[in-house]
């Protein structure tokens, strides 16, 4: 029989969060369904969208999008929407500068809740979203945005638009790529094969089985 | 943007802990509008696990500092009519007394420091040399031999320094080997010096293997304070730390509810019980029993007859019937156990005091026998960073399906009207948000409303260890019941290893709690017999017994019953109580149950929600497009209208769900169509299709059918994903996991 090769399947956990109204949901949207709407009411009832890519020949990249709960949305985020998070997108809304000022209280926020496993920061991407409209601030100077960045420790940023389809692919190429190098620097020493997930009575044969994480 | 906090709810719930934060969740889960505010800054109230630095400032917290504020009278009259009334609540948790934290581990680094300084100015010359290599070999060798082999260097090359600051300066070495876990900083002011170093290094590589243990496990011990603190964040300590049983309503709700998602845990390995003054592993299953070497044959055959005879007791009621008024341990006695078997049934697997009766008795060996071999060989459950992560999770369900949130606000009066019915509360922002029900938690409302005769006190210990109480090398779950001298209550000691993600490896994190009827006394002095014969008390004397790095004691006041003067608080504001000193979370499960049906008759308490990766669904919110002009304000901004009408929606999306499962074609020619449709981009394009649009709708929310049985009521609002299903063939693929992997 032909030596079928495994493909590696990896399953991240990616934050996408901000103010209210940067666009978060429709950059959700754009990305994983590729369609854009105007209308997003607030996400009810999913917990997060799943994107699933084939990074390479043998490589496949499961990758879940956590959007803060519609009402989630004053900045109270529970711990287990940071738990366990390998990236994050911070989103901001170029046509408010409110919405960049805060971006630091929601780096701050992610920062203080969750790191990696070798206790080194989540890799967070800024995205200045609805760049197809009138900027205002900071966003216009590149230089001074690339020293924003440096400063306050995110690993890139994107302009963006959800509603014309501009550098979305490549914000999420560039996280995932960070992602998976993060992936294998960080030693895997923390094999934890006892933990427990629950399950109901119907799998409970596979709890065993799949009753491990991380 | 939070200007347009909305002001009308259908339930406003005061306060993150598990039962306000279960109920939360159910009444979003139904479509109704909940908002939920804490007066705390965090989520989880009195069942919070607090890292290192919250523990700080929950102290603080708890003596009344950065509370919130009562909005002032003037405020309340501008915002309630002639005919309400305002009845003020409590915005400070004084349930808790006696809190004192100490650290008993006293080699501080930034002593140590201090005192080379001063030591520095007559000598300074030697210990910067000494200094320097530390830093050298620790940044060099970046391993856990470097303490000893600095140890070695201080020796070899300053022979002259007294010994005062050789103490001094090993000291040093200790916090330098430590640092280097953490950070590389140690080494760098240091870099490249003195080559001839390195070379010791080098060569003490080679020291035989045994030493290198040996240094290792030096290394290992080797905790100071600001080590401590350093690792704050490694802690999950709780503050009311509680067990699952595998079999219990809690477990059941999490898999029923899909909360489980959330939540990961670990099981109790180990039940130990104190007898005769020494720690013994109880016997507990099958498997335990024959394995036992403390348990003779016959004592095997007995505890396995009883255990039995206990799984269908209530198909024999006969057997206990004169006993139904006498208590467990009298029908123990009846049986002719052994005493350890008497011992074992009674402390550790029925949980008894020496005043439950034998039903309850019974009904808790039932109980604790059914949880066996659910998840292995345990009847329990520790959840993965602490019990702080269940109400999150609840919290978590209930955000997602629309539940607003608000921490570090909270109400500080309820509004009450003419007949006495609540209308809604004053925020302690100042606004007056109205409800149909409002959900409190006790501990924030005034105490003259309840019975005092109802109220008792829970001792708690919460230590950090550096070894188990029974050390074999392995992380094990305990758990430990010993009973009172009085034989009234039980004091339950559970300890964590490091595995469970409460403290750094290789550390343990031990919670006691004993009740007590008795305000005045310490929690040390309450529990002080159980930590002198689990724990070292002196350090300096080495008994082998764990040595306690850190603790916390405090008392927290609780009501065994919440019911409240009813002439004075309305029947629509429903009082929760307060965690009991219950060993398991089954009862506050029961009775959120109890409170939501009372108030819900009729509606499911908290359904399974779809999968969202199994979710196929359309932008419903296109139907509404009406070729408005392009708005910049869209996203989550007007969500709160569309939130409004949530019942009048999941009627008929009910049917229509049902429906679609049973006609998959139907499904997939609606994805074919969407799929056309919204690829092409332009939302004039998708006004056009609206129609067609609209009668997909019900088609195409879908979910597997494996879950169809348990979604009642699909929130409506499960719309404004749009599919792009039909190249993700993946999408279908595993549903178990649902965190991440970094495999």
């Amino acid at each position: 029989m032909a030596a079928a090769v495994e493909k590696k399947e990896h399953l991240y956990k990616i934050l996408v969060i901000g103010e209210l109204g940067t666009g978060k949901t429709s950059i959700i949207k754009r990305y994983v369904h590729q369609f854009f709407s105007q209308h997003y009411r607030a996400t009810i009832g999913v917990d997060f969208a799943l994107k699933v890519l084939n990074w390479d020949a043998d490589t496949v990249v499961r990758l879940q999008l956590w959007d803060i709960a519609g009402q989630e949305r004053f900045g109270n985020m529970t711990r287990v929407y940071y738990k366990e998070a390998v990236g994050c997108f911070i989103v901001f809304d170029v046509t408010r500068a409110s919405t960049f000022e805060a971006v630091t209280k929601w780096k701050a926020d992610l920062d203080s809740k969750v790191t990696l496993s070798d206790s080194t920061p989540v890799p967070c991407v800024l995205l200045a979203n609805k760049c197809d409209q009138a900027k205002e601030g900071l966003v216009n100077n590149v230089s001074q945005m690339d020293d924003f960045c440096k400063e306050k420790g995110f690993v890139g940023w994107f302009e963006t638009s959800a509603k014309e389809n501009i550098n979305i692919e490549e914000a999420a190429r560039f996280l995932v790529t960070r992602i998976l190098q993060n992936d294998e620097a960080i030693a895997k020493d923390e094999a934890d094969t006892d933990r427990i997930i629950l399950n109901g009575p119907k799998d409970s044969s596979l709890t065993e089985k799949k009753g491990c994480c991380s | 943007m939070a200007d347009e906090f909305p002001t009308e709810f259908d339930v406003i719930v005061i306060g993150t802990g598990l039962s306000e934060s279960i109920l939360a969740a159910a009444f979003s889960r139904i479509g109704q509008k909940v908002l939920h505010i804490d007066r705390n800054g965090y989520y989880s109230g009195r069942w919070c696990s607090f890292n290192l630095q919250a523990v700080d400032s929950w102290i603080n917290q708890t003596k009344g500092e950065d509370a919130l504020k009562a909005t002032d009278a003037d405020t309340i009259k501008n915002l309630i009519s002639d005919e309400e009334s305002t009845i003020e609540l409590e915005l400070i948790d004084k349930s808790y007394s006696h809190t004192n934290v100490t650290f008993n581990i006293g080699d501080d680094k930034t002593d140590v420091e201090s005192d080379l300084k001063e030591k520095a100015s007559s000598e300074a010359d030697i210990i910067e040399s000494n200094e320097v290599k530390n830093n050298d070999s620790v940044a060099a060798n970046n391993s856990s031999v470097a303490s000893e082999q600095s140890k070695n260097d201080t020796k070899d090359t300053s022979q002259k320094v007294n010994t005062d600051i050789k103490d001094n300066v090993t000291a040093d070495v200790k916090d330098c080997t430590i640092d280097v876990k953490d950070s590389s900083t140690t080494g760098v002011k240091d870099s490249g010096l003195n080559s001839s170093d390195s070379k010791t290094i080098g060569e003490k590589k080679e020291l035989p293997e045994s030493v290198v243990d040996n240094d290792i496990k030096k290394k290992e011990e080797i905790w100071t304070k600001s080590r401590l603190l350093k690792e704050w964040r490694k802690f999950n300590l709780d503050l009311t730390p509680k067990l699952l049983y595998c079999g219990g309503s809690m477990v059941q709700l999490l898999i029923t509810s899909d909360i489980a998602k959330y939540c990961e845990f670990k099981t109790v390995t180990r039940m130990l019980t104190l007898l005769d003054g020494k720690l013994e592993k109880v016997p507990c299953s099958r498997a335990d029993v024959f394995n036992s070497k403390d348990v003779s044959m016959l004592e095997k055959r007995m505890l396995m007859k009883f255990l039995t005879s206990c799984a269908e007791y209530d198909k024999k009621p006969t057997e206990y019937e004169a006993f139904t008024d006498r208590p467990f341990t009298d029908y123990l006695e009846s049986k002719k156990l052994t005493k350890n078997i008497k011992h074992f049934v009674q402390h550790s697997i029925a949980m008894a005091t020496g005043e439950t009766l034998t039903p309850e008795g019974l009904a808790k060996t039932k109980k604790f026998l059914h949880s066996l071999g659910r998840y292995g060989n345990t009847a329990f459950l520790w959840p993965l960073y602490g019990c702080g992560e269940l109400p999150q999770g609840f919290c978590r369900m209930c955000a997602v399906f629309g539940g607003v949130y608000c921490l570090k606000m909270s109400a500080s009066h309820l509004v009450v009207d003419k007949d006495n019915k609540c209308t809604g509360v004053i925020s302690t922002d100042g606004k007056k948000l109205t409800a149909k029900y409002v959900i409190i938690e006790e501990s924030s409302v005034p105490f003259p409303l309840f019975n005092a005769s109802n109220k008792r006190y829970i001792s708690r210990a919460v230590l950090v260890t550096d070894k188990s109480i029974v050390h074999d090398g392995s992380q094990q779950l305990s758990l430990l019941q010993i009973p009172k001298s009085d034989g009234r209550y039980l004091t339950t000691v559970i300890e964590l290893p490091p595995s469970s993600m409460s403290s750094p490896s290789p550390l343990n994190v031990v919670h006691i709690t004993m009740e007590t009827e008795n305000e005045d006394t310490t929690p040390e002095l309450d529990l002080q017999d159980i930590v002198n014969t689990l724990f070292q008390t002196e350090p300096s004397q080495d008994d082998g017994k764990p040595v306690i790095m850190w603790s916390m004691f405090f008392k927290r006041e609780f009501y065994c019953d919440v019911s409240v003067d009813r002439t004075v608080v309305p029947e629509n504001v429903i009082v929760i109580p307060g965690p009991g000193p219950q060993l398991d979370l089954d009862i506050v499960v029961d009775q959120s149950r109890a409170i939501f049906e009372k108030l819900m008759p009729g509606e499911d308490f908290l359904p399974r929600p779809p999968n969202p990766e199994d979710i196929i669904y359309i932008d419903d919110a296109e139907k509404a497009v009406k070729d408005e002009s392009n708005k910049s304000d869209f996203t989550e901004s007007d969500q709160s209208e569309s939130t409004n009408k949530p019942n009048d929606q999941s009627e008929s999306d009910n049917s229509n769900f049902t429906e679609s499962i049973d006609k998959p074609k139907d499904q997939s020619q609606s994805n074919n169509s969407d799929t056309t449709e919204f690829k092409s981009d332009q939302s004039e394009t998708i006004d056009k299709q609206n129609d067609q649009s609209q009668s997909d709708n019900s088609n195409s929310k879908e979910s597997k059918s494996d879950q169809s049985e348990s979604i009642n009521k699909p929130n409506d609002q499960l719309q404004s994903d749009n599919s792009s299903h039909t190249g993700s063939p993946d999408q279908t693929g595993s549903t178990d996991k649902k965190e991440p992997k970094t495999e």
